[in-house]
Formats: C-alpha cells, structure tokens, sequence
C-alpha cells in the first residue's frame, strides 16, 4: 500500500523541482525507508525468541491500526443519516476530527520521523540537499497519515456518497484530502516557526515542550469547535457563528454545501478557495522559507561536536550519587534490578526518539482530565459547583497508568538497540528484574509524580474522603502493568530497533488503554457502592502487585522474547 | 599546481566553545594527506565541513575550486566520505543499500549492480550480498561501507578510521586499494589513530591537537623537527600527552584494589 501510494504522489514529484527538490532522489530515499520499515531487527546476540516468529512488525500491525481507525469512522454515520437537510453540521465535526486526528498522529507518532537524525551520516554525505532530505521525511511520513486519514473517512464518505450523491460524495473525498493536507502542513509549519527561533542546542529540548503545549491545543481546539458553531437545541436551526469562519473544518463543510445546494456565492466561493488553496499555500511557505533553516539546524543535530560540547556540562564526579542511583539502592532488590532502574531513568531523560514519543502523553492525561470531568453539555461554572457530588476524581485516580503503559512500552525501544548486548555478555541470571527495575523507576519517575499531583487537585475538591480511592486506584494500576506485561511480550530495556511502522500506532493505542481505563474505573465505581470493600481490596491489591512483581523478578531467559 | 583543497581561517564554535579555532591549509591533487590527533581535537568536525556536512563555519573552504558554503551538492557529487563509525541502514541487504546509494549519485542501475557484485566479490561478501546486514560484524559492514564511498569514483577520497574492524586480509588489501587510488591521481584524506598505517601510507602528515594544527609535513621533516623515531612519539611529543606509563600503571593499580 505504501509503495502504491508513494507511486500515485511521485506523480505530483516534478512540481517540487521548482522549490528545488530533487525529486529523483526525493523517491528513491521514500522508497528505500518503506523497504525499511518493512524490516526490523533486535538485540539477539545469538539467543533464541520466546515468540519465534512473533518478533517481526510487518503489515499486520499496520493493519491492525487501520481498521481501528476505520472503526472511528462509523461514529459519523448516525449524524451524517440525522442530518440530512443539513450537510454542514456533520461534517464540520467530521473534519474537525479528521484534522485533530491527523494533527495529533502527527505530533505523537511521527515527531522522531522528523528530527530523526540517523540519515544525517549516510546520506548527507551525498550530493542530496537538505531540502529533498527533508521532502523525503515528509512525504515518508505523509504516506501513513494518508493511509490513516483515509481509514477514517471510508465509512463517512461512502455514507456521503449513498445519502447526498456522487458529486457530493466526490468534492467530500477532496475535501478529506485537503483537511489532511493541511493538517499536516499546519503542524509541520508550527514546529518549523518554533524551531526557526531555537538554537542547535535548545532544539531537542524545545521540541518536547512543544508537543505537549501542542497535543493540548489540538484536542481543546477539537472540543472548541462545538462551542465555536453555535449547535442549538434543534439541529435544524444550525448555523455558524461569526468567527466559526476561522476554523478550516468549517471551510470544509461550506465547500461541501456549496456543492450539495449549488450555491455559489461569495462567501461558498470564498470557502471552496480557502479549503482547496491554503494546504498548496502552506507547503510553498514551508518549503521557501522555514525548511533550509531547519535542514541546517538538522545536519549539526547527532555530530560529535553537538555531543562533545553539550557533554562538557553533565560531568559528574565519583564522590555524588545521582537521585536515580540513591532511588534505586532504596527501592531494587538486587543489582541486575538497580541496572535496569537506573539505565532506564537516565536514558528515558536523554534519548531523544523517546521524549519525542513520551513527552506529549503528559499533555494527553491533562487534557482528557478536563474533557471527561467536564463533559455533559452544561456550563462551566454549573459543572465545577456540582463536581464534589460526583465521582469524577476516578478519571485523576487512573489516568496515570495512561502514562505508566506508555512509557513501559517505549522503553523496549532505542535507536542504540545493539547496546544491549551487555544484557547478554553480564553474568544475568534473572533478565525480568531487568524489566521490573525499569518498570520501577518508570513508576517513581513518571507515574508517582502525576499521581501526587491529581491527588492534591482531588483533594483539594473532593477532599480526604478520596484518599482510600487513590491508594485502592494506585494498587490496581500497579497490577494491571504487571500482569499487562506478564501476558505481553517480554522485551529488555532499550533491546528493540524502533521503526516508523512501530511508531505509527501510538495514538490509537493510546485510545485503546483509554478504553482499558474506563473499565477499570467503572470496576472501582461498582466498589464505591460498597464502603467497605474498599478496605477490603487495599490490602488484597497490595498484596497480588507484590506477588506478580516477585513473578516478573524471577523470570529467566526462556521467558524473555528477544 | 592549484591546490584542491583550501582551508582558510577555519573555525567552528559550538555552544560558544571553538572546537576548531583557525585552521590554514592547502592540498595539492594526487596527496595522500594524514590527519591525526586525539579524540575530540577536530578531526571529524573538519572533515564534515570540508565534505559539506556541516554547513555553518567561519572562514573559507574550497574544495576543487569550488566554495563549500556555496556549492556543496557540487562538491559531494566528486567526493567520496567514508565516516569513523559504520553508519548504514543495517535493515538492508549490501546489494540493496548500495544501489540506493549508487542512484543518489545517479548512476545507471546496471553499473551499480555490476560494480557493486564485483567490489563485493573482491571483500569476499559476494555470497552475502542478499542478506541483511544487521548480523554482520563491524569490518563486514565497514567494507560495505567503503564500497559506498568509492562506488561513483570520486576525485577526493575522506577516509575516517576506515580500517577499523577490518581483518587482517582486508587491512593490507585496503592499504594497497589506497595506494593504487593515489597512482590514478586521487586525493586522499586519511584520519587515523592507527600510527603506524598514517606513517606508511601519508606523503604528508598533519597533527591536529585542541582545534589547531600542530604540525604539517612529511613523516621524515616531522621526525627530524622533534628528534624522534616513530610517528607514535612524534604524536605523544606534539599532543603534550607523556603520561602513558604512569596512566597505565594507576588503572592496573585501580583493578587490583
């Protein structure tokens, strides 16, 4: 599919010889990475897999991740069917979420394909400018968010077609077309306006800000739409409202009912323009002025010098233990434990590929707190009165373990993966502490620390009465990780070659462990009307997260898919 | 003769910190120019400026009469870098990431191919061709690696620690590969911390220490100047590095506490 899709684009390639883009080259370095993609390979160093067979990522993931987003689809159907007089309603929401969605798979999943730096010695060395380096990044990337952005509208646009006709149903596949388009070219053009402004050095620590500051703005922009087009009680009485004009998915829509009541005046002719002419727009503005500063910015990013300089400041002398190495003494059974907590917490500080992944999940548990507390089409200031009636402190209670999953999945991949070779070369009787240790220092260092800090905002709503919730809540996810990575397959840390296809699912995994949690808070919801189990399953939850880490620390090789 | 290559005021600074800080130097073609000194003095910084990697510096770069700041995609198509570490896409087989890069240098698919087996043949790798590299050792994907920096025939060749992993067979054969390339009039420049190879190979050495050069000449006119027998002495003498023994003795000490 990829390879189709990268043949049906490179027919568009000769237009980018004009922004000077070697577009020979352009495909050849698009093509090489799919074939790449395709492929992956982990630290084995001559052991045998667990899973023989199971370790490869091919099209099956991909697939997987495809169906899913089909899946999201046929939430629009029922809208689409209720709102027949009405085309604009419908799809304005549906390219609010195809833009959110594409904006924030982008964001989430494909910011390392973006500041990926491993090209940077194999092929800048050649006759290939950064701008066709930074072409092929992009189009590399944009083949999958086609293929994801696809997925989500087949069900919507088929809908279009049977309900609204074939014309309709055509100018809406363009639309979906342009709605990606833009959205990725939105994205990419934020990052490079920030980037443009950040020095070599900043650059890796600026991007990791960005996203979260980012993937915040992308999903409260997605609930503002709502707000933004005026929905009355009577969706027939829709209309939108004046600044509803700014938003692009409400372009998008205006196109569409142009096309669908044929009416072509200004202001339609203006949102036809707009929809079909801004994504072109953005792409020149990105590829004359914000590319070549951040080629250049790319091409010191990985060199020794970068290295060399910016280690100079994080000498630390024999005499002073690191937090990581006095928390881990504290907290680890045995020295392979310690290993793994402490390789894991300073790598998961440094290595770029996973901030780039991990940091925006933070932004996620924030923004889905304030969506699923504040839900249900009341206002504001109605919802916050009555929240301490409520049980909304359980989305605070569980939604770290968003962070732990996250985070416990990202850490079995690094761009250094050859590396673990000293798992196998040091005299490891016991691998799964290896693991245990890492899920530990994951657990202190991301996981404790957002938990704490939901816990002194509940508190200060709910007040103490949610303290046994928090440590009931606390036990379960400490559970669900274990037994989650007992039944899962059991990479080292940092043993895996992380890939874009490996990559490409964060965000729809991210919607499935939320429907994981959702069942978790529900169980704990049923609990609530029983006062007394609580006290009950405290210790009983404490008890089996301790036996299943004993489990996971006396795993041996065997266990251990490699 | 016109040199082809100039360094004029050469400087890189990097977080505020000079790692190169004025280097002047002028190659004639048909050299085979030696380029040592310690780890971190700016021998790989230079060799990517030169070759076009990194593209902001001070001063000037001419590189075949060309300005590197200004042509560098000309530049990169008539050179050949070999970089320190086996930087390669390890998921691809040796026949297919050599015909990617071959196609970069836009050169006719069959050339690559043909050129490519042959090379390969010559590394005893021809039967690997079709297998991915990444259960190949270091010198294996070394040797790949050199067949990607040669594959276009290029009239400056920069070799950085090229023989590293190599065996002990491909060593004198990469040794005699270089020899022959100067013959045909190639510019070579070797960086290297293997001394003995550096003093065989190089019409002219040039030590580099702290982002200065610290000596330029032949092995013999270095030899004279500090009064010493190997390049290895002549090296520890210019870099002030003559602590070795006691150094070593402190570690072994350290080990046995």
């Amino acid at each position: 599919m990829g390879k189709l899709l990268l043949r049906m684009l490179s027919s568009f390639f000769p237009l980018l010889r004009k922004v000077g883009i070697n577009d020979q080259q352009l495909f050849r370095i698009v093509e090489m990475k799919l074939i790449m993609d395709s492929r992956r390979t982990s630290a084995k160093f001559g052991r045998v897999s667990a899973q023989p067979g199971k370790e490869k990522l091919g099209s099956g993931n991909l697939n997987f991740i495809l169906l899913i987003y089909a899946g999201t689809g046929f939430f629009f159907v029922s809208m689409i069917i209720s709102n027949v007089n009405n085309i604009m309603l419908p799809m304005i929401f549906f390219n609010s979420y195809l833009l959110f969605m594409i904006a924030m798979t982008l964001i989430t999943d494909f910011s390392s394909v973006l500041m990926d730096t491993a090209d940077n010695q194999i092929i800048l060395p050649r006759p290939v400018t950064g701008r066709t380096l930074f072409a092929a990044r992009m189009v590399h990337v944009f083949i999958y968010l086609f293929q994801f952005g696809m997925a989500i509208c087949l069900v919507p646009v088929t809908c279009i077609f049977f309900i609204y006709g074939i014309a309709v149903g055509m100018a809406c596949i363009v639309t979906s077309i342009s709605t990606i388009l833009l959205a990725v070219f939105l994205t990419y053009c934020l990052y490079m306006l920030v980037l443009r402004y950040a020095s070599e050095e900043k650059l890796k620590d600026i991007i990791t800000y960005f996203q979260i500051f980012m993937t915040i703005a992308f999903a409260l922009g997605n609930q503002l739409i709502p707000a933004l087009v005026n929905v009355s009680d009577t969706l027939s009485s829709f209309s939108p409202g004046p600044y509803a004009y700014l938003a692009p998915p409400v372009w998008m829509a205006s196109a569409l009912e142009a096309v669908y009541i044929n009416k072509w005046d200004a202001l339609h002719i203006g949102m036809v323009l707009l929809s079909i002419g801004l994504p072109p727009v953005l792409f020149w503005i990105m590829n004359k002025y914000l590319a070549p500063s951040f080629s250049r910015k790319m091409a010191v990013l990985g060199t020794d010098i970068e290295a060399g300089v910016k280690n100079t400041s994080e000498v630390r002398t024999g005499s002073t233990k690191s937090v990581s190495e006095r928390l881990s003494t504290r907290f680890c059974r045995s020295g392979t434990e310690e290993s793994g907590f402490q390789l894991t917490w300073k790598v998961s500080s440094r290595d770029k590929q996973f901030r780039l992944q991990f940091y925006p999940s933070m932004g996620y548990i924030f923004v889905f707190i304030f969506i699923f507390m504040f839900k249900g089409g009341r206002e504001m200031d109605t919802i916050w009165e009555r929240l301490p009636e409520t049980n909304n402190f359980l989305w605070a209670v569980y939604m770290p373990l968003y962070l732990l999953l996250t985070a416990r999945y990202l850490v079995s991949f690094s761009e250094h993966f050859p590396s673990a070779w000293v798992y196998f070369s040091a005299p490891v009787i016991y691998p799964g502490q290896l693991i245990s240790g890492s899920i530990k220092a994951i657990a202190i260092k991301y996981f404790a620390p957002a938990l704490l800090l939901l816990f002194v905002l509940s508190f200060v709503i709910w007040g103490a009465a949610i303290i046994d919730d928090f440590i009931l809540g606390c036990f379960l996810q400490f559970n669900f990780i274990l037994i989650a990575g007992e039944i899962s397959k059991k990479h080292l840390p940092f043993s895996q070659q992380p890939n874009t296809q490996q990559g490409s699912g964060q965000l729809i995994r991210m919607m499935l462990q939320l429907v994981l949690m959702a069942m978790l808070i529900g169980l704990h919801y049923l609990v609530l009307r029983f006062p007394w189990a609580i006290y009950c399953l405290i210790p009983l939850t404490g008890l089996t997260a301790f036996l299943h880490l004993r489990r996971l620390q006396n795993t041996k090789w065997p266990a251990i898919t490699l | 003769m016109n040199p082809i290559i100039t360094l004029s005021g050469l400087k890189k600074q990097y977080n505020g910190l000079y790692v190169l800080k004025g280097i002047d130097l002028s190659f004639s073609q048909g050299e085979v120019i030696g380029y040592i000194g310690p780890n971190g003095a700016g021998k790989s910084t230079t060799i990517k400026i030169i070759t076009g990697i990194i593209p902001d510096f001070e001063g000037e770069v001419k590189v075949l009469g060309l300005n590197v700041a200004t042509y560098a995609l000309e530049i990169k198509k008539r050179i050949g870098y070999i970089p320190e570490q086996a930087a390669i896409y390890e998921v691809l087989t040796p026949a297919e990431y050599l015909l990617f890069i071959g196609r970069l240098y836009d050169i006719e698919q069959e050339t690559i191919k043909r050129k490519s087996m042959e090379l390969l043949r010559l590394f005893d790798l021809a039967d690997k061709s079709g297998m991915r590299m990444s259960g190949f050792s270091k010198g294996m994907k070394q040797k790949v690696l050199l067949i990607s920096g040669l594959l276009h025939n290029p009239e400056i060749i920069f070799l950085d620690e090229p023989l590293s992993g190599l065996d002990a067979n491909s060593v004198i054969l990469v040794k005699e590969i270089l020899s022959q390339l100067k013959q045909a009039g190639k510019t070579i420049f070797y960086s290297s911390h293997i001394m003995d190879v550096v003093e065989k190979i190089s019409d002219r050495i040039i030590i580099i220490n702290q982002g200065q050069v610290v000596a330029d000449g032949s092995f013999s006119e270095l030899k004279e100047k500090a009064n010493l027998g190997s390049l290895e002495s002549v090296f520890t003498e210019l870099t002030g590095n003559h602590e070795h023994h006691s150094v070593a003795g402190t570690f072994v000490d350290i080990l046995k506490n």
